[in-house]
This record gives C-alpha cells, sequence and structure tokens, in this order.
C-alpha cells in the first residue's frame, strides 16, 4: 500500500515538474503539430478525392482488394497496400476507415517511439545523476521511485495523444464534407487505446536504457539506436518476432482477439523491459 | 544498552579496493554519536550504505533493528554528503513533497515545512529554485529536509560544512535538541564540535574502526588531568610521582603546563585524585591558573589516525 501511495506521490510532483519545466508542453507541441499537419494533408486528400475515394471503396468491396489497391484506387490507397505488409484482410477492414484516422494512427505507431525517445530517454539517470533521487529514496523503494517515473510519463503521454486526437478529430469533422460522427468516434477511442499498451512498452524501453546508461545525452543515443535495431529485427523473417516493431501491424486487425493479442504482446514486452529497469536500478550503487 | 545502528564486518570495495574494511560498531539509541576520521577514510561510503545508497560489499547492518534492505524509512532521517535538490523545484515544493513520501499528511507536511525552512533561516527564500542555489544554502536545505517530521534516527554527514557561524550554531542547536528522543549519528571535521555535542563517538581511519566508545572514555575524562599552572613550584615531578593516585606525569618545557594520569581506587570519585593532586602542587609552591579533565578529542583523533 505505501508503495502505491508512494508511488502516485512521485508521478503527481513529477508531472507538475513536467508541467512547470514547460516539458509537458514541448512534447504536446511536438505531437500536436505531427497530428495537425498530417491530419490537414489527409483531410485535404479526402476533400479534394472524396469522390473517387468512394467510388473506389465500392469497387475494391466488389474486387479483389490487393490488385485493387495496384490498380484503380487513388494514390492515398495504395499505401494501404505497404501498410498492411499485403494482408488483405486488414486492407479490406482499413478500406472503410477516413482515410484521416488512419493517417493518424500509423503516424502515431511510427513516431510515438520517436517523441518518447525525446522526452523519456532520461527518465531514470537525470534523477540518479544530478543524485536528487536520493532525498527521494531517503524515503521510498527503488520500485517506488521507477514506478512513478513510469506512471507520470505514462499519464504525460496519454494526455498529450487524448489532446491531439481531439484536436484531429474536431478538425476532421469541421473540413470534411462526410464525416460520420459515431463510427469515427468510436473508431478513435479504438486506435487511442491501443496506443496505451503500444507506448508503454516503448516508455519501459526508455525506462531500461536510462537505468543502463548514464548521461542523458549518452542515453538519448543509445535510445535512438536501440529503435533503429529494433526496426531491422522486425524485418529478420526468423527472429523478427523478438522485437517489439514487429507486433504493429497486429494492431491493425479486424478481429478484437488478433487486436488484443498483439496489444498484450507490447504489454508483454514492456514488463520485460520495466522488469531489467528494475532489476538494474535495485542492483546499483547510488 | 537498546542499539539504534549496529553493523557488523561491513565491507565496501571499489575496484577490489577496501574503502570500508570490516567496520562494527553500535550506535546507542537516543544518543549523539560522532563519527569521525580523517579524509578518505570511509565516513560519507559508511553513510551512503547505512542510507541504503550503495550496497556492501560484505558484512551486515541494522537500523532500528531491520536490515539494510528493509529500512525503517518512515522512522529515520538523513543528510547525505553529495545528494543535490531537484534543480527545478522550489525549496517548499520539494519539502513538502518529501514530508508527504516520508507520510506526513498534506496538512502537517505544509507545517513541517514552515519550520524546517524558519529553523534554518530559509523561509523568505522558499520559492527558490534548486539550480539557484548557493553551497550554503543548498546545505541548510538538506539539513532542513533532515529534520522533518520526528525521524528516531537521524544520519547527519557534515552538517555544518560550509555554513557561516550563525547557521553552523543554529544547526547544532538543532542537533542538541533531540539528544534523548532520537538517535543522531553525526560526522564531523569539526572535532571541537563533536566535542560539544557527542556523547558517543567512533573513529575510523583507511575504513577501519580504530576507536569507539563513550566521549568521557574517548578523551580519558576520568582518567586525564591538564593543570595549568600561574608560577611553577619546587619537584613537581617528584612529588605528584609519590601519589598513589598518579599514574604518570608529563610537564611542558616551559614547566607551567602538567598533564597527569589519575588512577583512582574503584568506587572512588576522581575528583578526591584531583584534589589530591592539586593540593601537593599548591605545597610545592606552585599556584593553579586552571583544570581541564580529560585530553582534547583532537589530541586523541591525532593519536589514533
Amino acid at each position: 500500500m505505501r508503495v502505491l501511495q508512494n508511488t502516485w506521490k512521485i508521478a503527481r510532483f513529477d508531472i507538475l515538474t513536467a508541467i512547470r519545466t514547460r516539458r509537458a508542453l514541448v512534447a504536446l507541441l511536438i505531437y500536436l503539430a505531427g497530428a495537425l499537419a498530417t491530419g490537414g494533408v489527409l483531410v485535404w486528400l479526402e476533400t479534394e478525392f472524396g469522390d473517387k475515394i468512394q467510388m473506389a471503396r465500392s469497387a475494391i468491396d466488389a474486387a479483389d482488394a490487393m490488385s485493387a489497391f495496384k490498380s484503380d484506387a487513388p494514390k492515398a490507397y495504395e499505401a494501404l497496400g505497404q501498410l498492411t505488409g499485403g494482408d488483405e484482410e486488414i486492407a479490406r477492414h482499413l478500406l472503410h476507415m477516413p482515410l484521416v484516422l488512419l493517417g493518424f494512427f500509423w503516424t502515431t505507431l511510427t513516431f510515438l517511439p520517436l517523441l518518447i525517445t525525446l522526452v523519456s530517454h532520461d527518465i531514470v539517470n537525470s534523477e540518479v545523476n544530478h543524485r536528487s533521487a536520493r532525498y527521494v529514496l531517503l524515503r521510498t523503494s527503488r520500485l517506488s521511485l521507477l514506478a512513478g517515473k513510469m506512471v507520470s510519463h505514462g499519464l504525460l503521454f496519454l494526455a498529450v495523444t487524448v489532446a491531439a486526437n481531439v484536436a484531429l478529430f474536431v478538425y476532421a469533422w469541421i473540413r470534411l464534407p462526410v464525416f460520420d460522427l459515431l463510427p469515427a468516434a468510436a473508431q478513435l477511442l479504438r486506435f487511442w487505446l491501443l496506443t496505451i499498451p503500444f507506448g508503454f512498452c516503448y516508455i519501459a524501453l526508455a525506462a531500461l536504457v536510462s537505468s543502463l546508461v548514464d548521461g542523458a545525452g549518452l542515453s538519448l543515443a543509445v535510445m535512438v539506436g536501440v529503435l533503429i535495431g529494433l526496426g531491422i529485427l522486425s524485418g529478420q523473417e526468423t527472429i523478427g518476432y523478438l522485437s517489439p516493431s514487429a507486433w504493429k501491424l497486429g494492431l491493425w486487425s479486424p478481429g478484437l482477439l488478433a487486436v488484443a493479442g498483439h496489444a498484450a504482446m507490447f504489454v508483454l514486452f514492456g514488463a520485460a523491459f520495466l522488469a531489467g529497469a528494475y532489476a538494474r536500478l535495485r542492483g546499483r550503487d547510488l | 544498552m537498546d542499539v539504534a545502528i549496529r553493523t557488523e564486518g561491513l565491507t565496501k570495495r571499489y575496484a577490489g579496493r577496501a574503502v570500508v574494511d570490516d567496520l562494527s560498531f553500535t550506535v546507542p539509541a537516543g544518543s549523539i554519536f560522532g563519527f569521525l576520521g580523517p579524509n578518505g577514510a570511509g565516513k560519507t561510503t559508511t553513510f551512503a550504505m547505512l542510507c541504503g545508497f550503495v550496497r556492501p560489499s560484505a558484512g551486515c547492518a541494522t537500523v532500528l533493528g531491520r536490515p539494510l534492505s528493509d529500512l525503517p524509512r518512515d522512522r529515520m532521517a538523513a543528510l547525505p554528503q553529495d545528494a543535490r535538490f531537484h534543480p527545478e523545484r522550489t525549496l517548499q515544493d520539494s519539502l513538502q513533497f518529501l514530508a508527504e513520501l516520508q507520510g506526513l499528511s498534506p496538512e502537517r507536511a505544509v507545517a513541517e515545512t514552515e519550520r524546517v525552512l524558519a529553523a534554518v533561516d530559509l523561509l523568505e527564500a522558499r520559492g527558490v529554485r534548486g539550480r539557484a542555489l548557493s553551497h550554503g544554502m543548498a546545505k541548510r536545505f538538506g539539513v532542513a529536509q533532515a529534520f522533518l517530521g520526528a525521524p528516531e534516527v537521524v544520519l547527519l554527514d557534515e552538517p555544518t560544512e560550509g555554513l557561516d557561524p550563525r547557521n553552523a550554531h543554529t544547526v547544532r542547536q538543532m542537533i542538541r535538541a533531540m539528544s534523548g528522543r532520537s538517535t543522531v549519528l553525526v560526522s564531523s571535521h569539526n572535532l571541537a564540535e563533536v566535542e560539544d555535542l557527542c556523547d558517543h563517538a567512533a573513529i575510523i581511519d583507511h575504513g577501519k574502526l580504530v576507536a569507539q566508545s563513550s566521549l568521557a572514555d574517548l578523551t580519558g575524562q576520568d582518567q586525564q588531568v591538564l593543570v595549568r599552572l600561574g608560577r611553577a613550584g619546587n619537584d613537581m615531578a617528584g612529588v605528584l610521582r609519590a601519589l598513589p593516585r598518579v599514574g604518570s606525569v608529563e610537564i611542558a618545557a616551559n614547566g607551567l603546563s602538567l598533564r597527569l594520569t589519575l588512577r583512582p581506587r574503584p568506587g572512588e570519585p576522581v575528583e578526591d585524585a584531583i584534589s589530591e593532586a592539586l593540593g601537593a602542587l599548591l605545597g610545592c609552591g606552585a599556584t593553579v591558573g586552571s583544570v581541564v579533565r580529560g585530553r582534547s578529542l583532537e589530541e586523541r583523533f591525532l593519536e589514533l589516525t
């Protein structure tokens, strides 16, 4: 119980620090700018090519989706073929979603790890390095410190993604001539919920890296290197499943069970990273 | 005797070199305990192990009966020597946060923050951020956070180092006020300060314990007397050595300062032996300027390290 209470106290202090140092604001602005830029392009595409897209959707429904992507569909939808890695079931499923939501979720899956890297690369080692952690660790356990940091960064990114999602949604609703509010809202909620295990995995990875590496600059460099490494690993046929990146595609699946399974993989990866971070923090001198 | 802190064979090695080497000592509950040693003796590393920051390479320790792996964090406080204050938060925010983390209610945390800030004369600086603190202010912040609430054990590593005389005096008063209700382990290079504050002490050198006892025993208050004379007498050494309760006599080169080692009979007050020696000195024609019992802690420290 005490661990949980202290975890929350540390998280609250950390969130207030992020707000007062404008770190939260910077994260929000970067994410919002990216989201609205992506949304702006996609809304323009839907506005300009709305009729053609609708026609293509009908044509593709009746035909083989993958070949339709390669022939009749507008350019923006050709990307679906790439995005789904040739998985026809997923491609058909995505076809009926507003382009703007697809684009936004894709942006989230691609750029959220980078934003987490930018903001959270020193999640553990910043306080350990300047030794303010000592005053905290006189009063609570290393587990509470790590958990508190995870909670604060998790809540920060949760707030940032909610704000960006809502902003994009409202923008699309206002700008698009045809926008089915309720189905789109349900889809947005689904994507946002999937962002939680996805984000958790990468914040835990940042915690692991910043527990292993001293110095903010070095942990940023290592984190970028690790992300590139995981991206390359995910492309390997035999051992690609060892990289969280390999499980991204499954988050687009139409079936709830398949999506839940892939989301669970991100939770598992996150838990493993977090366990590693805790083991390192627990064993080291501070 | 209740024990607040106990170490047994506590050892810390860095790259194979023992910084703290097989250190065993006990701190009686309720005492103000001086922890002394020259630079590099291992005092700060010992503090860091007792606070749980640094893992021992060997040996063990308990604080209020609990092992280092399960320290009673809500019952102890410390001033670590090289801890820093959060650079982006104000004194007030940080102290309130630490007080709440210690288990105080939000209301009590506010009140305690005010109290300790006032005690170290930082009330007006409560809005200053960590990165803007001077060395003296940071030190006073460190002391302030160690006095939050009512900890049963307080570890203070060089609490007055870098403070001006007024603030150092205030800190000493705060430590003195804890006597009896808390156990205070205090390390300091200021031996006069330790002598003034502490009732027990341990001295370490090269990571090893070289002495531990009550301050009275350590400085030989019951055995040694320094007598300063206004005028020397005739054959003082011979007269004093003839006394059964005087063990040895050292006379300074100018003949005006004598150190006597006394051997009072069992159960007899040491004052009787002192009076007898002074009577003998007066009988030799000497005049007595002052009498100081025991050796100074500084002398003892220099002998041992």
